[in-house]
């Protein structure tokens, strides 16, 4: 029982410790949900992937990171479901149905994240998190840029169609027919990627990455529609997240309230430089900013074995190891977000002179 | 002086793409260049095309707009050929104007003229959908609004944000249900109130009207 206080004190604890500690990392945190907020808005989805890492380098155990990433983007999906709701392109019985297995996969998520903490403490829980985060966004960053190199050399190639012609081969009965995405997917199929998608938005708060490409490569679904029912999907993701992190102590709102601090700001600048820059540019960065950030998280790995006595550096290598992950993730996450800015003022600048000739872009 | 490119395939003087082209360029020293997209190459519809521009371009010059026509049929390497021989160009636009299957597999789509020209790109449908949005998203700032959810805002992170590091012990992270509802809440709150705040800003940056 004393253990379990002792524990409760120590989840409290920590994140005052950090502040105390260096009150300039309160300024950090408000930085990181800026840049996830830009880039968030700018390319629709995502910004967890550089938040989440962000606060693990400030020194913020990692299941406590993921518990204040997911009830951040909880909120966040609320305010652009207000906006949302216009477009109409979701596919509500499909997200109800990934909902229902992306549920089982938070709760499994959050007990296994927790679990590390208990048991191997904060070195613990930021090395699953970091591992997992390398192994997955590796995979999700590499796919990106070969799409978006594919997409340079051919304006007009649409999604491969490997996946979709691969999971047709895994057609097993029965079949569940979506009207608004106008796609017969196998349940089998449809609930093992709702977990799958549960699971990874509650063990790194990353579930569109995934959620939005399985729609359209593996079930077929139009791209506007994976999209609109992705958004649908991250209100109520988000909010059982939080629930779920809530329920066992891990999300203090410290954190959360200084990423929206940054990020609603951000989300603004974002959201309009998607209607101003060119979408190769967007997909460019996203793929090459993760791939970055997953370069980071690989760096900081060391640092925690030898927290866990698995490995032993020497104390410089040890401070470059740490040095080296803050770099490039706060380096790419700046140039990254500059780079949005920047994109965005000139073209609206563009815009502006096209304007004075009497036109817009809609593009 | 600029240049506006239009690309239509029927040249109608009351089509939208050409009342546009007309109003924004009247009295702005601007030259017109205009493209017949044409079905084929034959005799008959080449001497059509020209006919519907000569109208179309006296039309423009009895307003005072320079106006050069200029006849392409679908075959997507002289189509690009003739938009590179035009520019520089300050606007390419779309008018009706379809292209053709081979066109986009030749790499003459819409698509890809917007990825290749360094000037802004756009269809006649863009114009329209874009006025519509600013219509629907203009009307300035509210500022009675602003204030009232910035005071919001400043509770939020000057009184509430300094309690957290108590009301977390108490209530927050004490692992419950409540607690667990209660962040829910406070989050749902928070978000409104400062997003509300903040969405003023691209205002205030004239990023949007």
């Amino acid at each position: 029982m004393q253990e379990v206080a002792a524990e409760a004190i120590d989840k409290i604890n920590v994140v005052t410790q950090i502040f105390d500690a260096n009150p300039w990392s309160m300024l950090g945190v408000i930085l990181l949900g800026f840049m996830g907020g830009t880039l968030s808005g700018f390319i629709g989805s995502g910004g967890a992937f550089l938040m989440t890492p962000g606060m693990m380098n400030l020194g913020v155990p990692g299941v406590m990171a993921v518990g204040a990433n997911i009830t951040h983007k909880f909120g966040k999906a609320m305010m652009g479901s207000k906006k949302h709701g216009e477009l109409g392109h979701v596919d509500k019985k499909l997200g109800i149905f990934l909902l229902a297995t992306a549920a089982v996969g938070i709760r499994a998520a959050v007990v296994v994240n927790g679990m590390f903490f208990e048991k191997l403490g904060k070195a613990g829980s930021s090395l699953y998190v970091s591992v997992f985060f390398v192994l997955t966004l590796s995979i999700i960053g590499y796919s990106l840029l070969k799409d978006a190199l594919r997409s340079k050399k051919d304006p007009d190639a649409g999604p491969s169609d490997k996946l979709l012609n691969l999971s047709r081969k895994f057609q097993f009965r029965p079949l569940v027919r979506f009207k608004v995405a106008n796609v017969e997917v196998s349940l089998v199929v449809l609930l093992s990627i709702g977990f799958f998608v549960g699971y990874m938005a509650g063990t790194i708060g990353v579930g569109g990455f995934i959620g939005v490409p399985a729609m359209i490569y593996i079930f077929g679904v139009p791209t506007v529609v994976a999209a609109g029912t992705e958004l649908f999907l991250a209100m109520f993701m988000g909010a059982w997240g939080a629930f779920n992190y809530g329920l066992q102590g891990y999300v203090d709102l410290r954190l959360t309230m200084l990423l929206y601090g940054g990020s609603l700001i951000g989300i603004y600048f974002g959201a309009i430089g998607t209607h101003l820059v060119k979408e190769l540019y967007i997909r460019m960065v996203t793929a090459i900013l993760i791939l970055l950030c997953v370069i980071s998280r690989a760096l900081a790995i060391p640092e925690y074995l030898q927290e866990l006595d698995i490995i032993n550096l020497g104390v410089g290598a040890a401070a470059m190891f740490e040095l080296g992950s803050k770099v490039f993730l706060f380096g790419s996450g700046i140039v990254a977000t500059f780079l949005i800015l920047y994109w965005t003022f000139s073209a609206k600048s563009r815009e502006k002179k096209s304007a004075e000739l009497g036109f817009s872009h809609g593009e | 002086m600029k240049k506006i490119i239009l690309i239509d395939s029927k040249w109608d003087i009351n089509s939208p793409a050409i009342k546009y082209v007309l109003k924004a360029s009247k009295g702005t020293d601007t030259e017109i260049a205009g493209i017949f997209l044409a079905g084929d190459g034959g005799r008959e519809t080449l001497e059509n095309a020209e006919a519907a521009l000569r109208s179309v371009k006296e039309a423009f010059e009895s307003d005072g707009i320079p106006f050069t026509a200029h006849v392409t049929g679908r075959d997507p390497k002289a189509f690009t050929k003739k938009i590179d021989d035009l520019m520089p160009a300050s606007l390419v636009l779309i008018g009706d104007a379809e292209f053709s299957e081979e066109m986009v597999k030749g790499g003459a789509s819409i698509k890809a003229l917007k990825e290749r020209l360094t000037c802004p790109v756009t269809t006649a449908e863009a114009i329209a959908a874009g006025e519509h949005a600013q219509k629907k998203t203009a009307g300035g700032i509210n500022w009675g609004k602003f204030i009232m959810y910035a005071i919001g805002s400043a509770i939020m992170y000057g009184v509430f944000f300094p309690m957290l590091k108590v009301l977390n012990g108490k209530i927050f992270m004490t692992g419950t249900v409540l607690g667990a509802l209660a962040i829910m809440a406070a989050v749902v709150i928070h978000a409104w109130i400062w997003g509300n705040t903040t969405q003023v800003l691209p205002k205030l940056f004239k990023l949007e009207k």
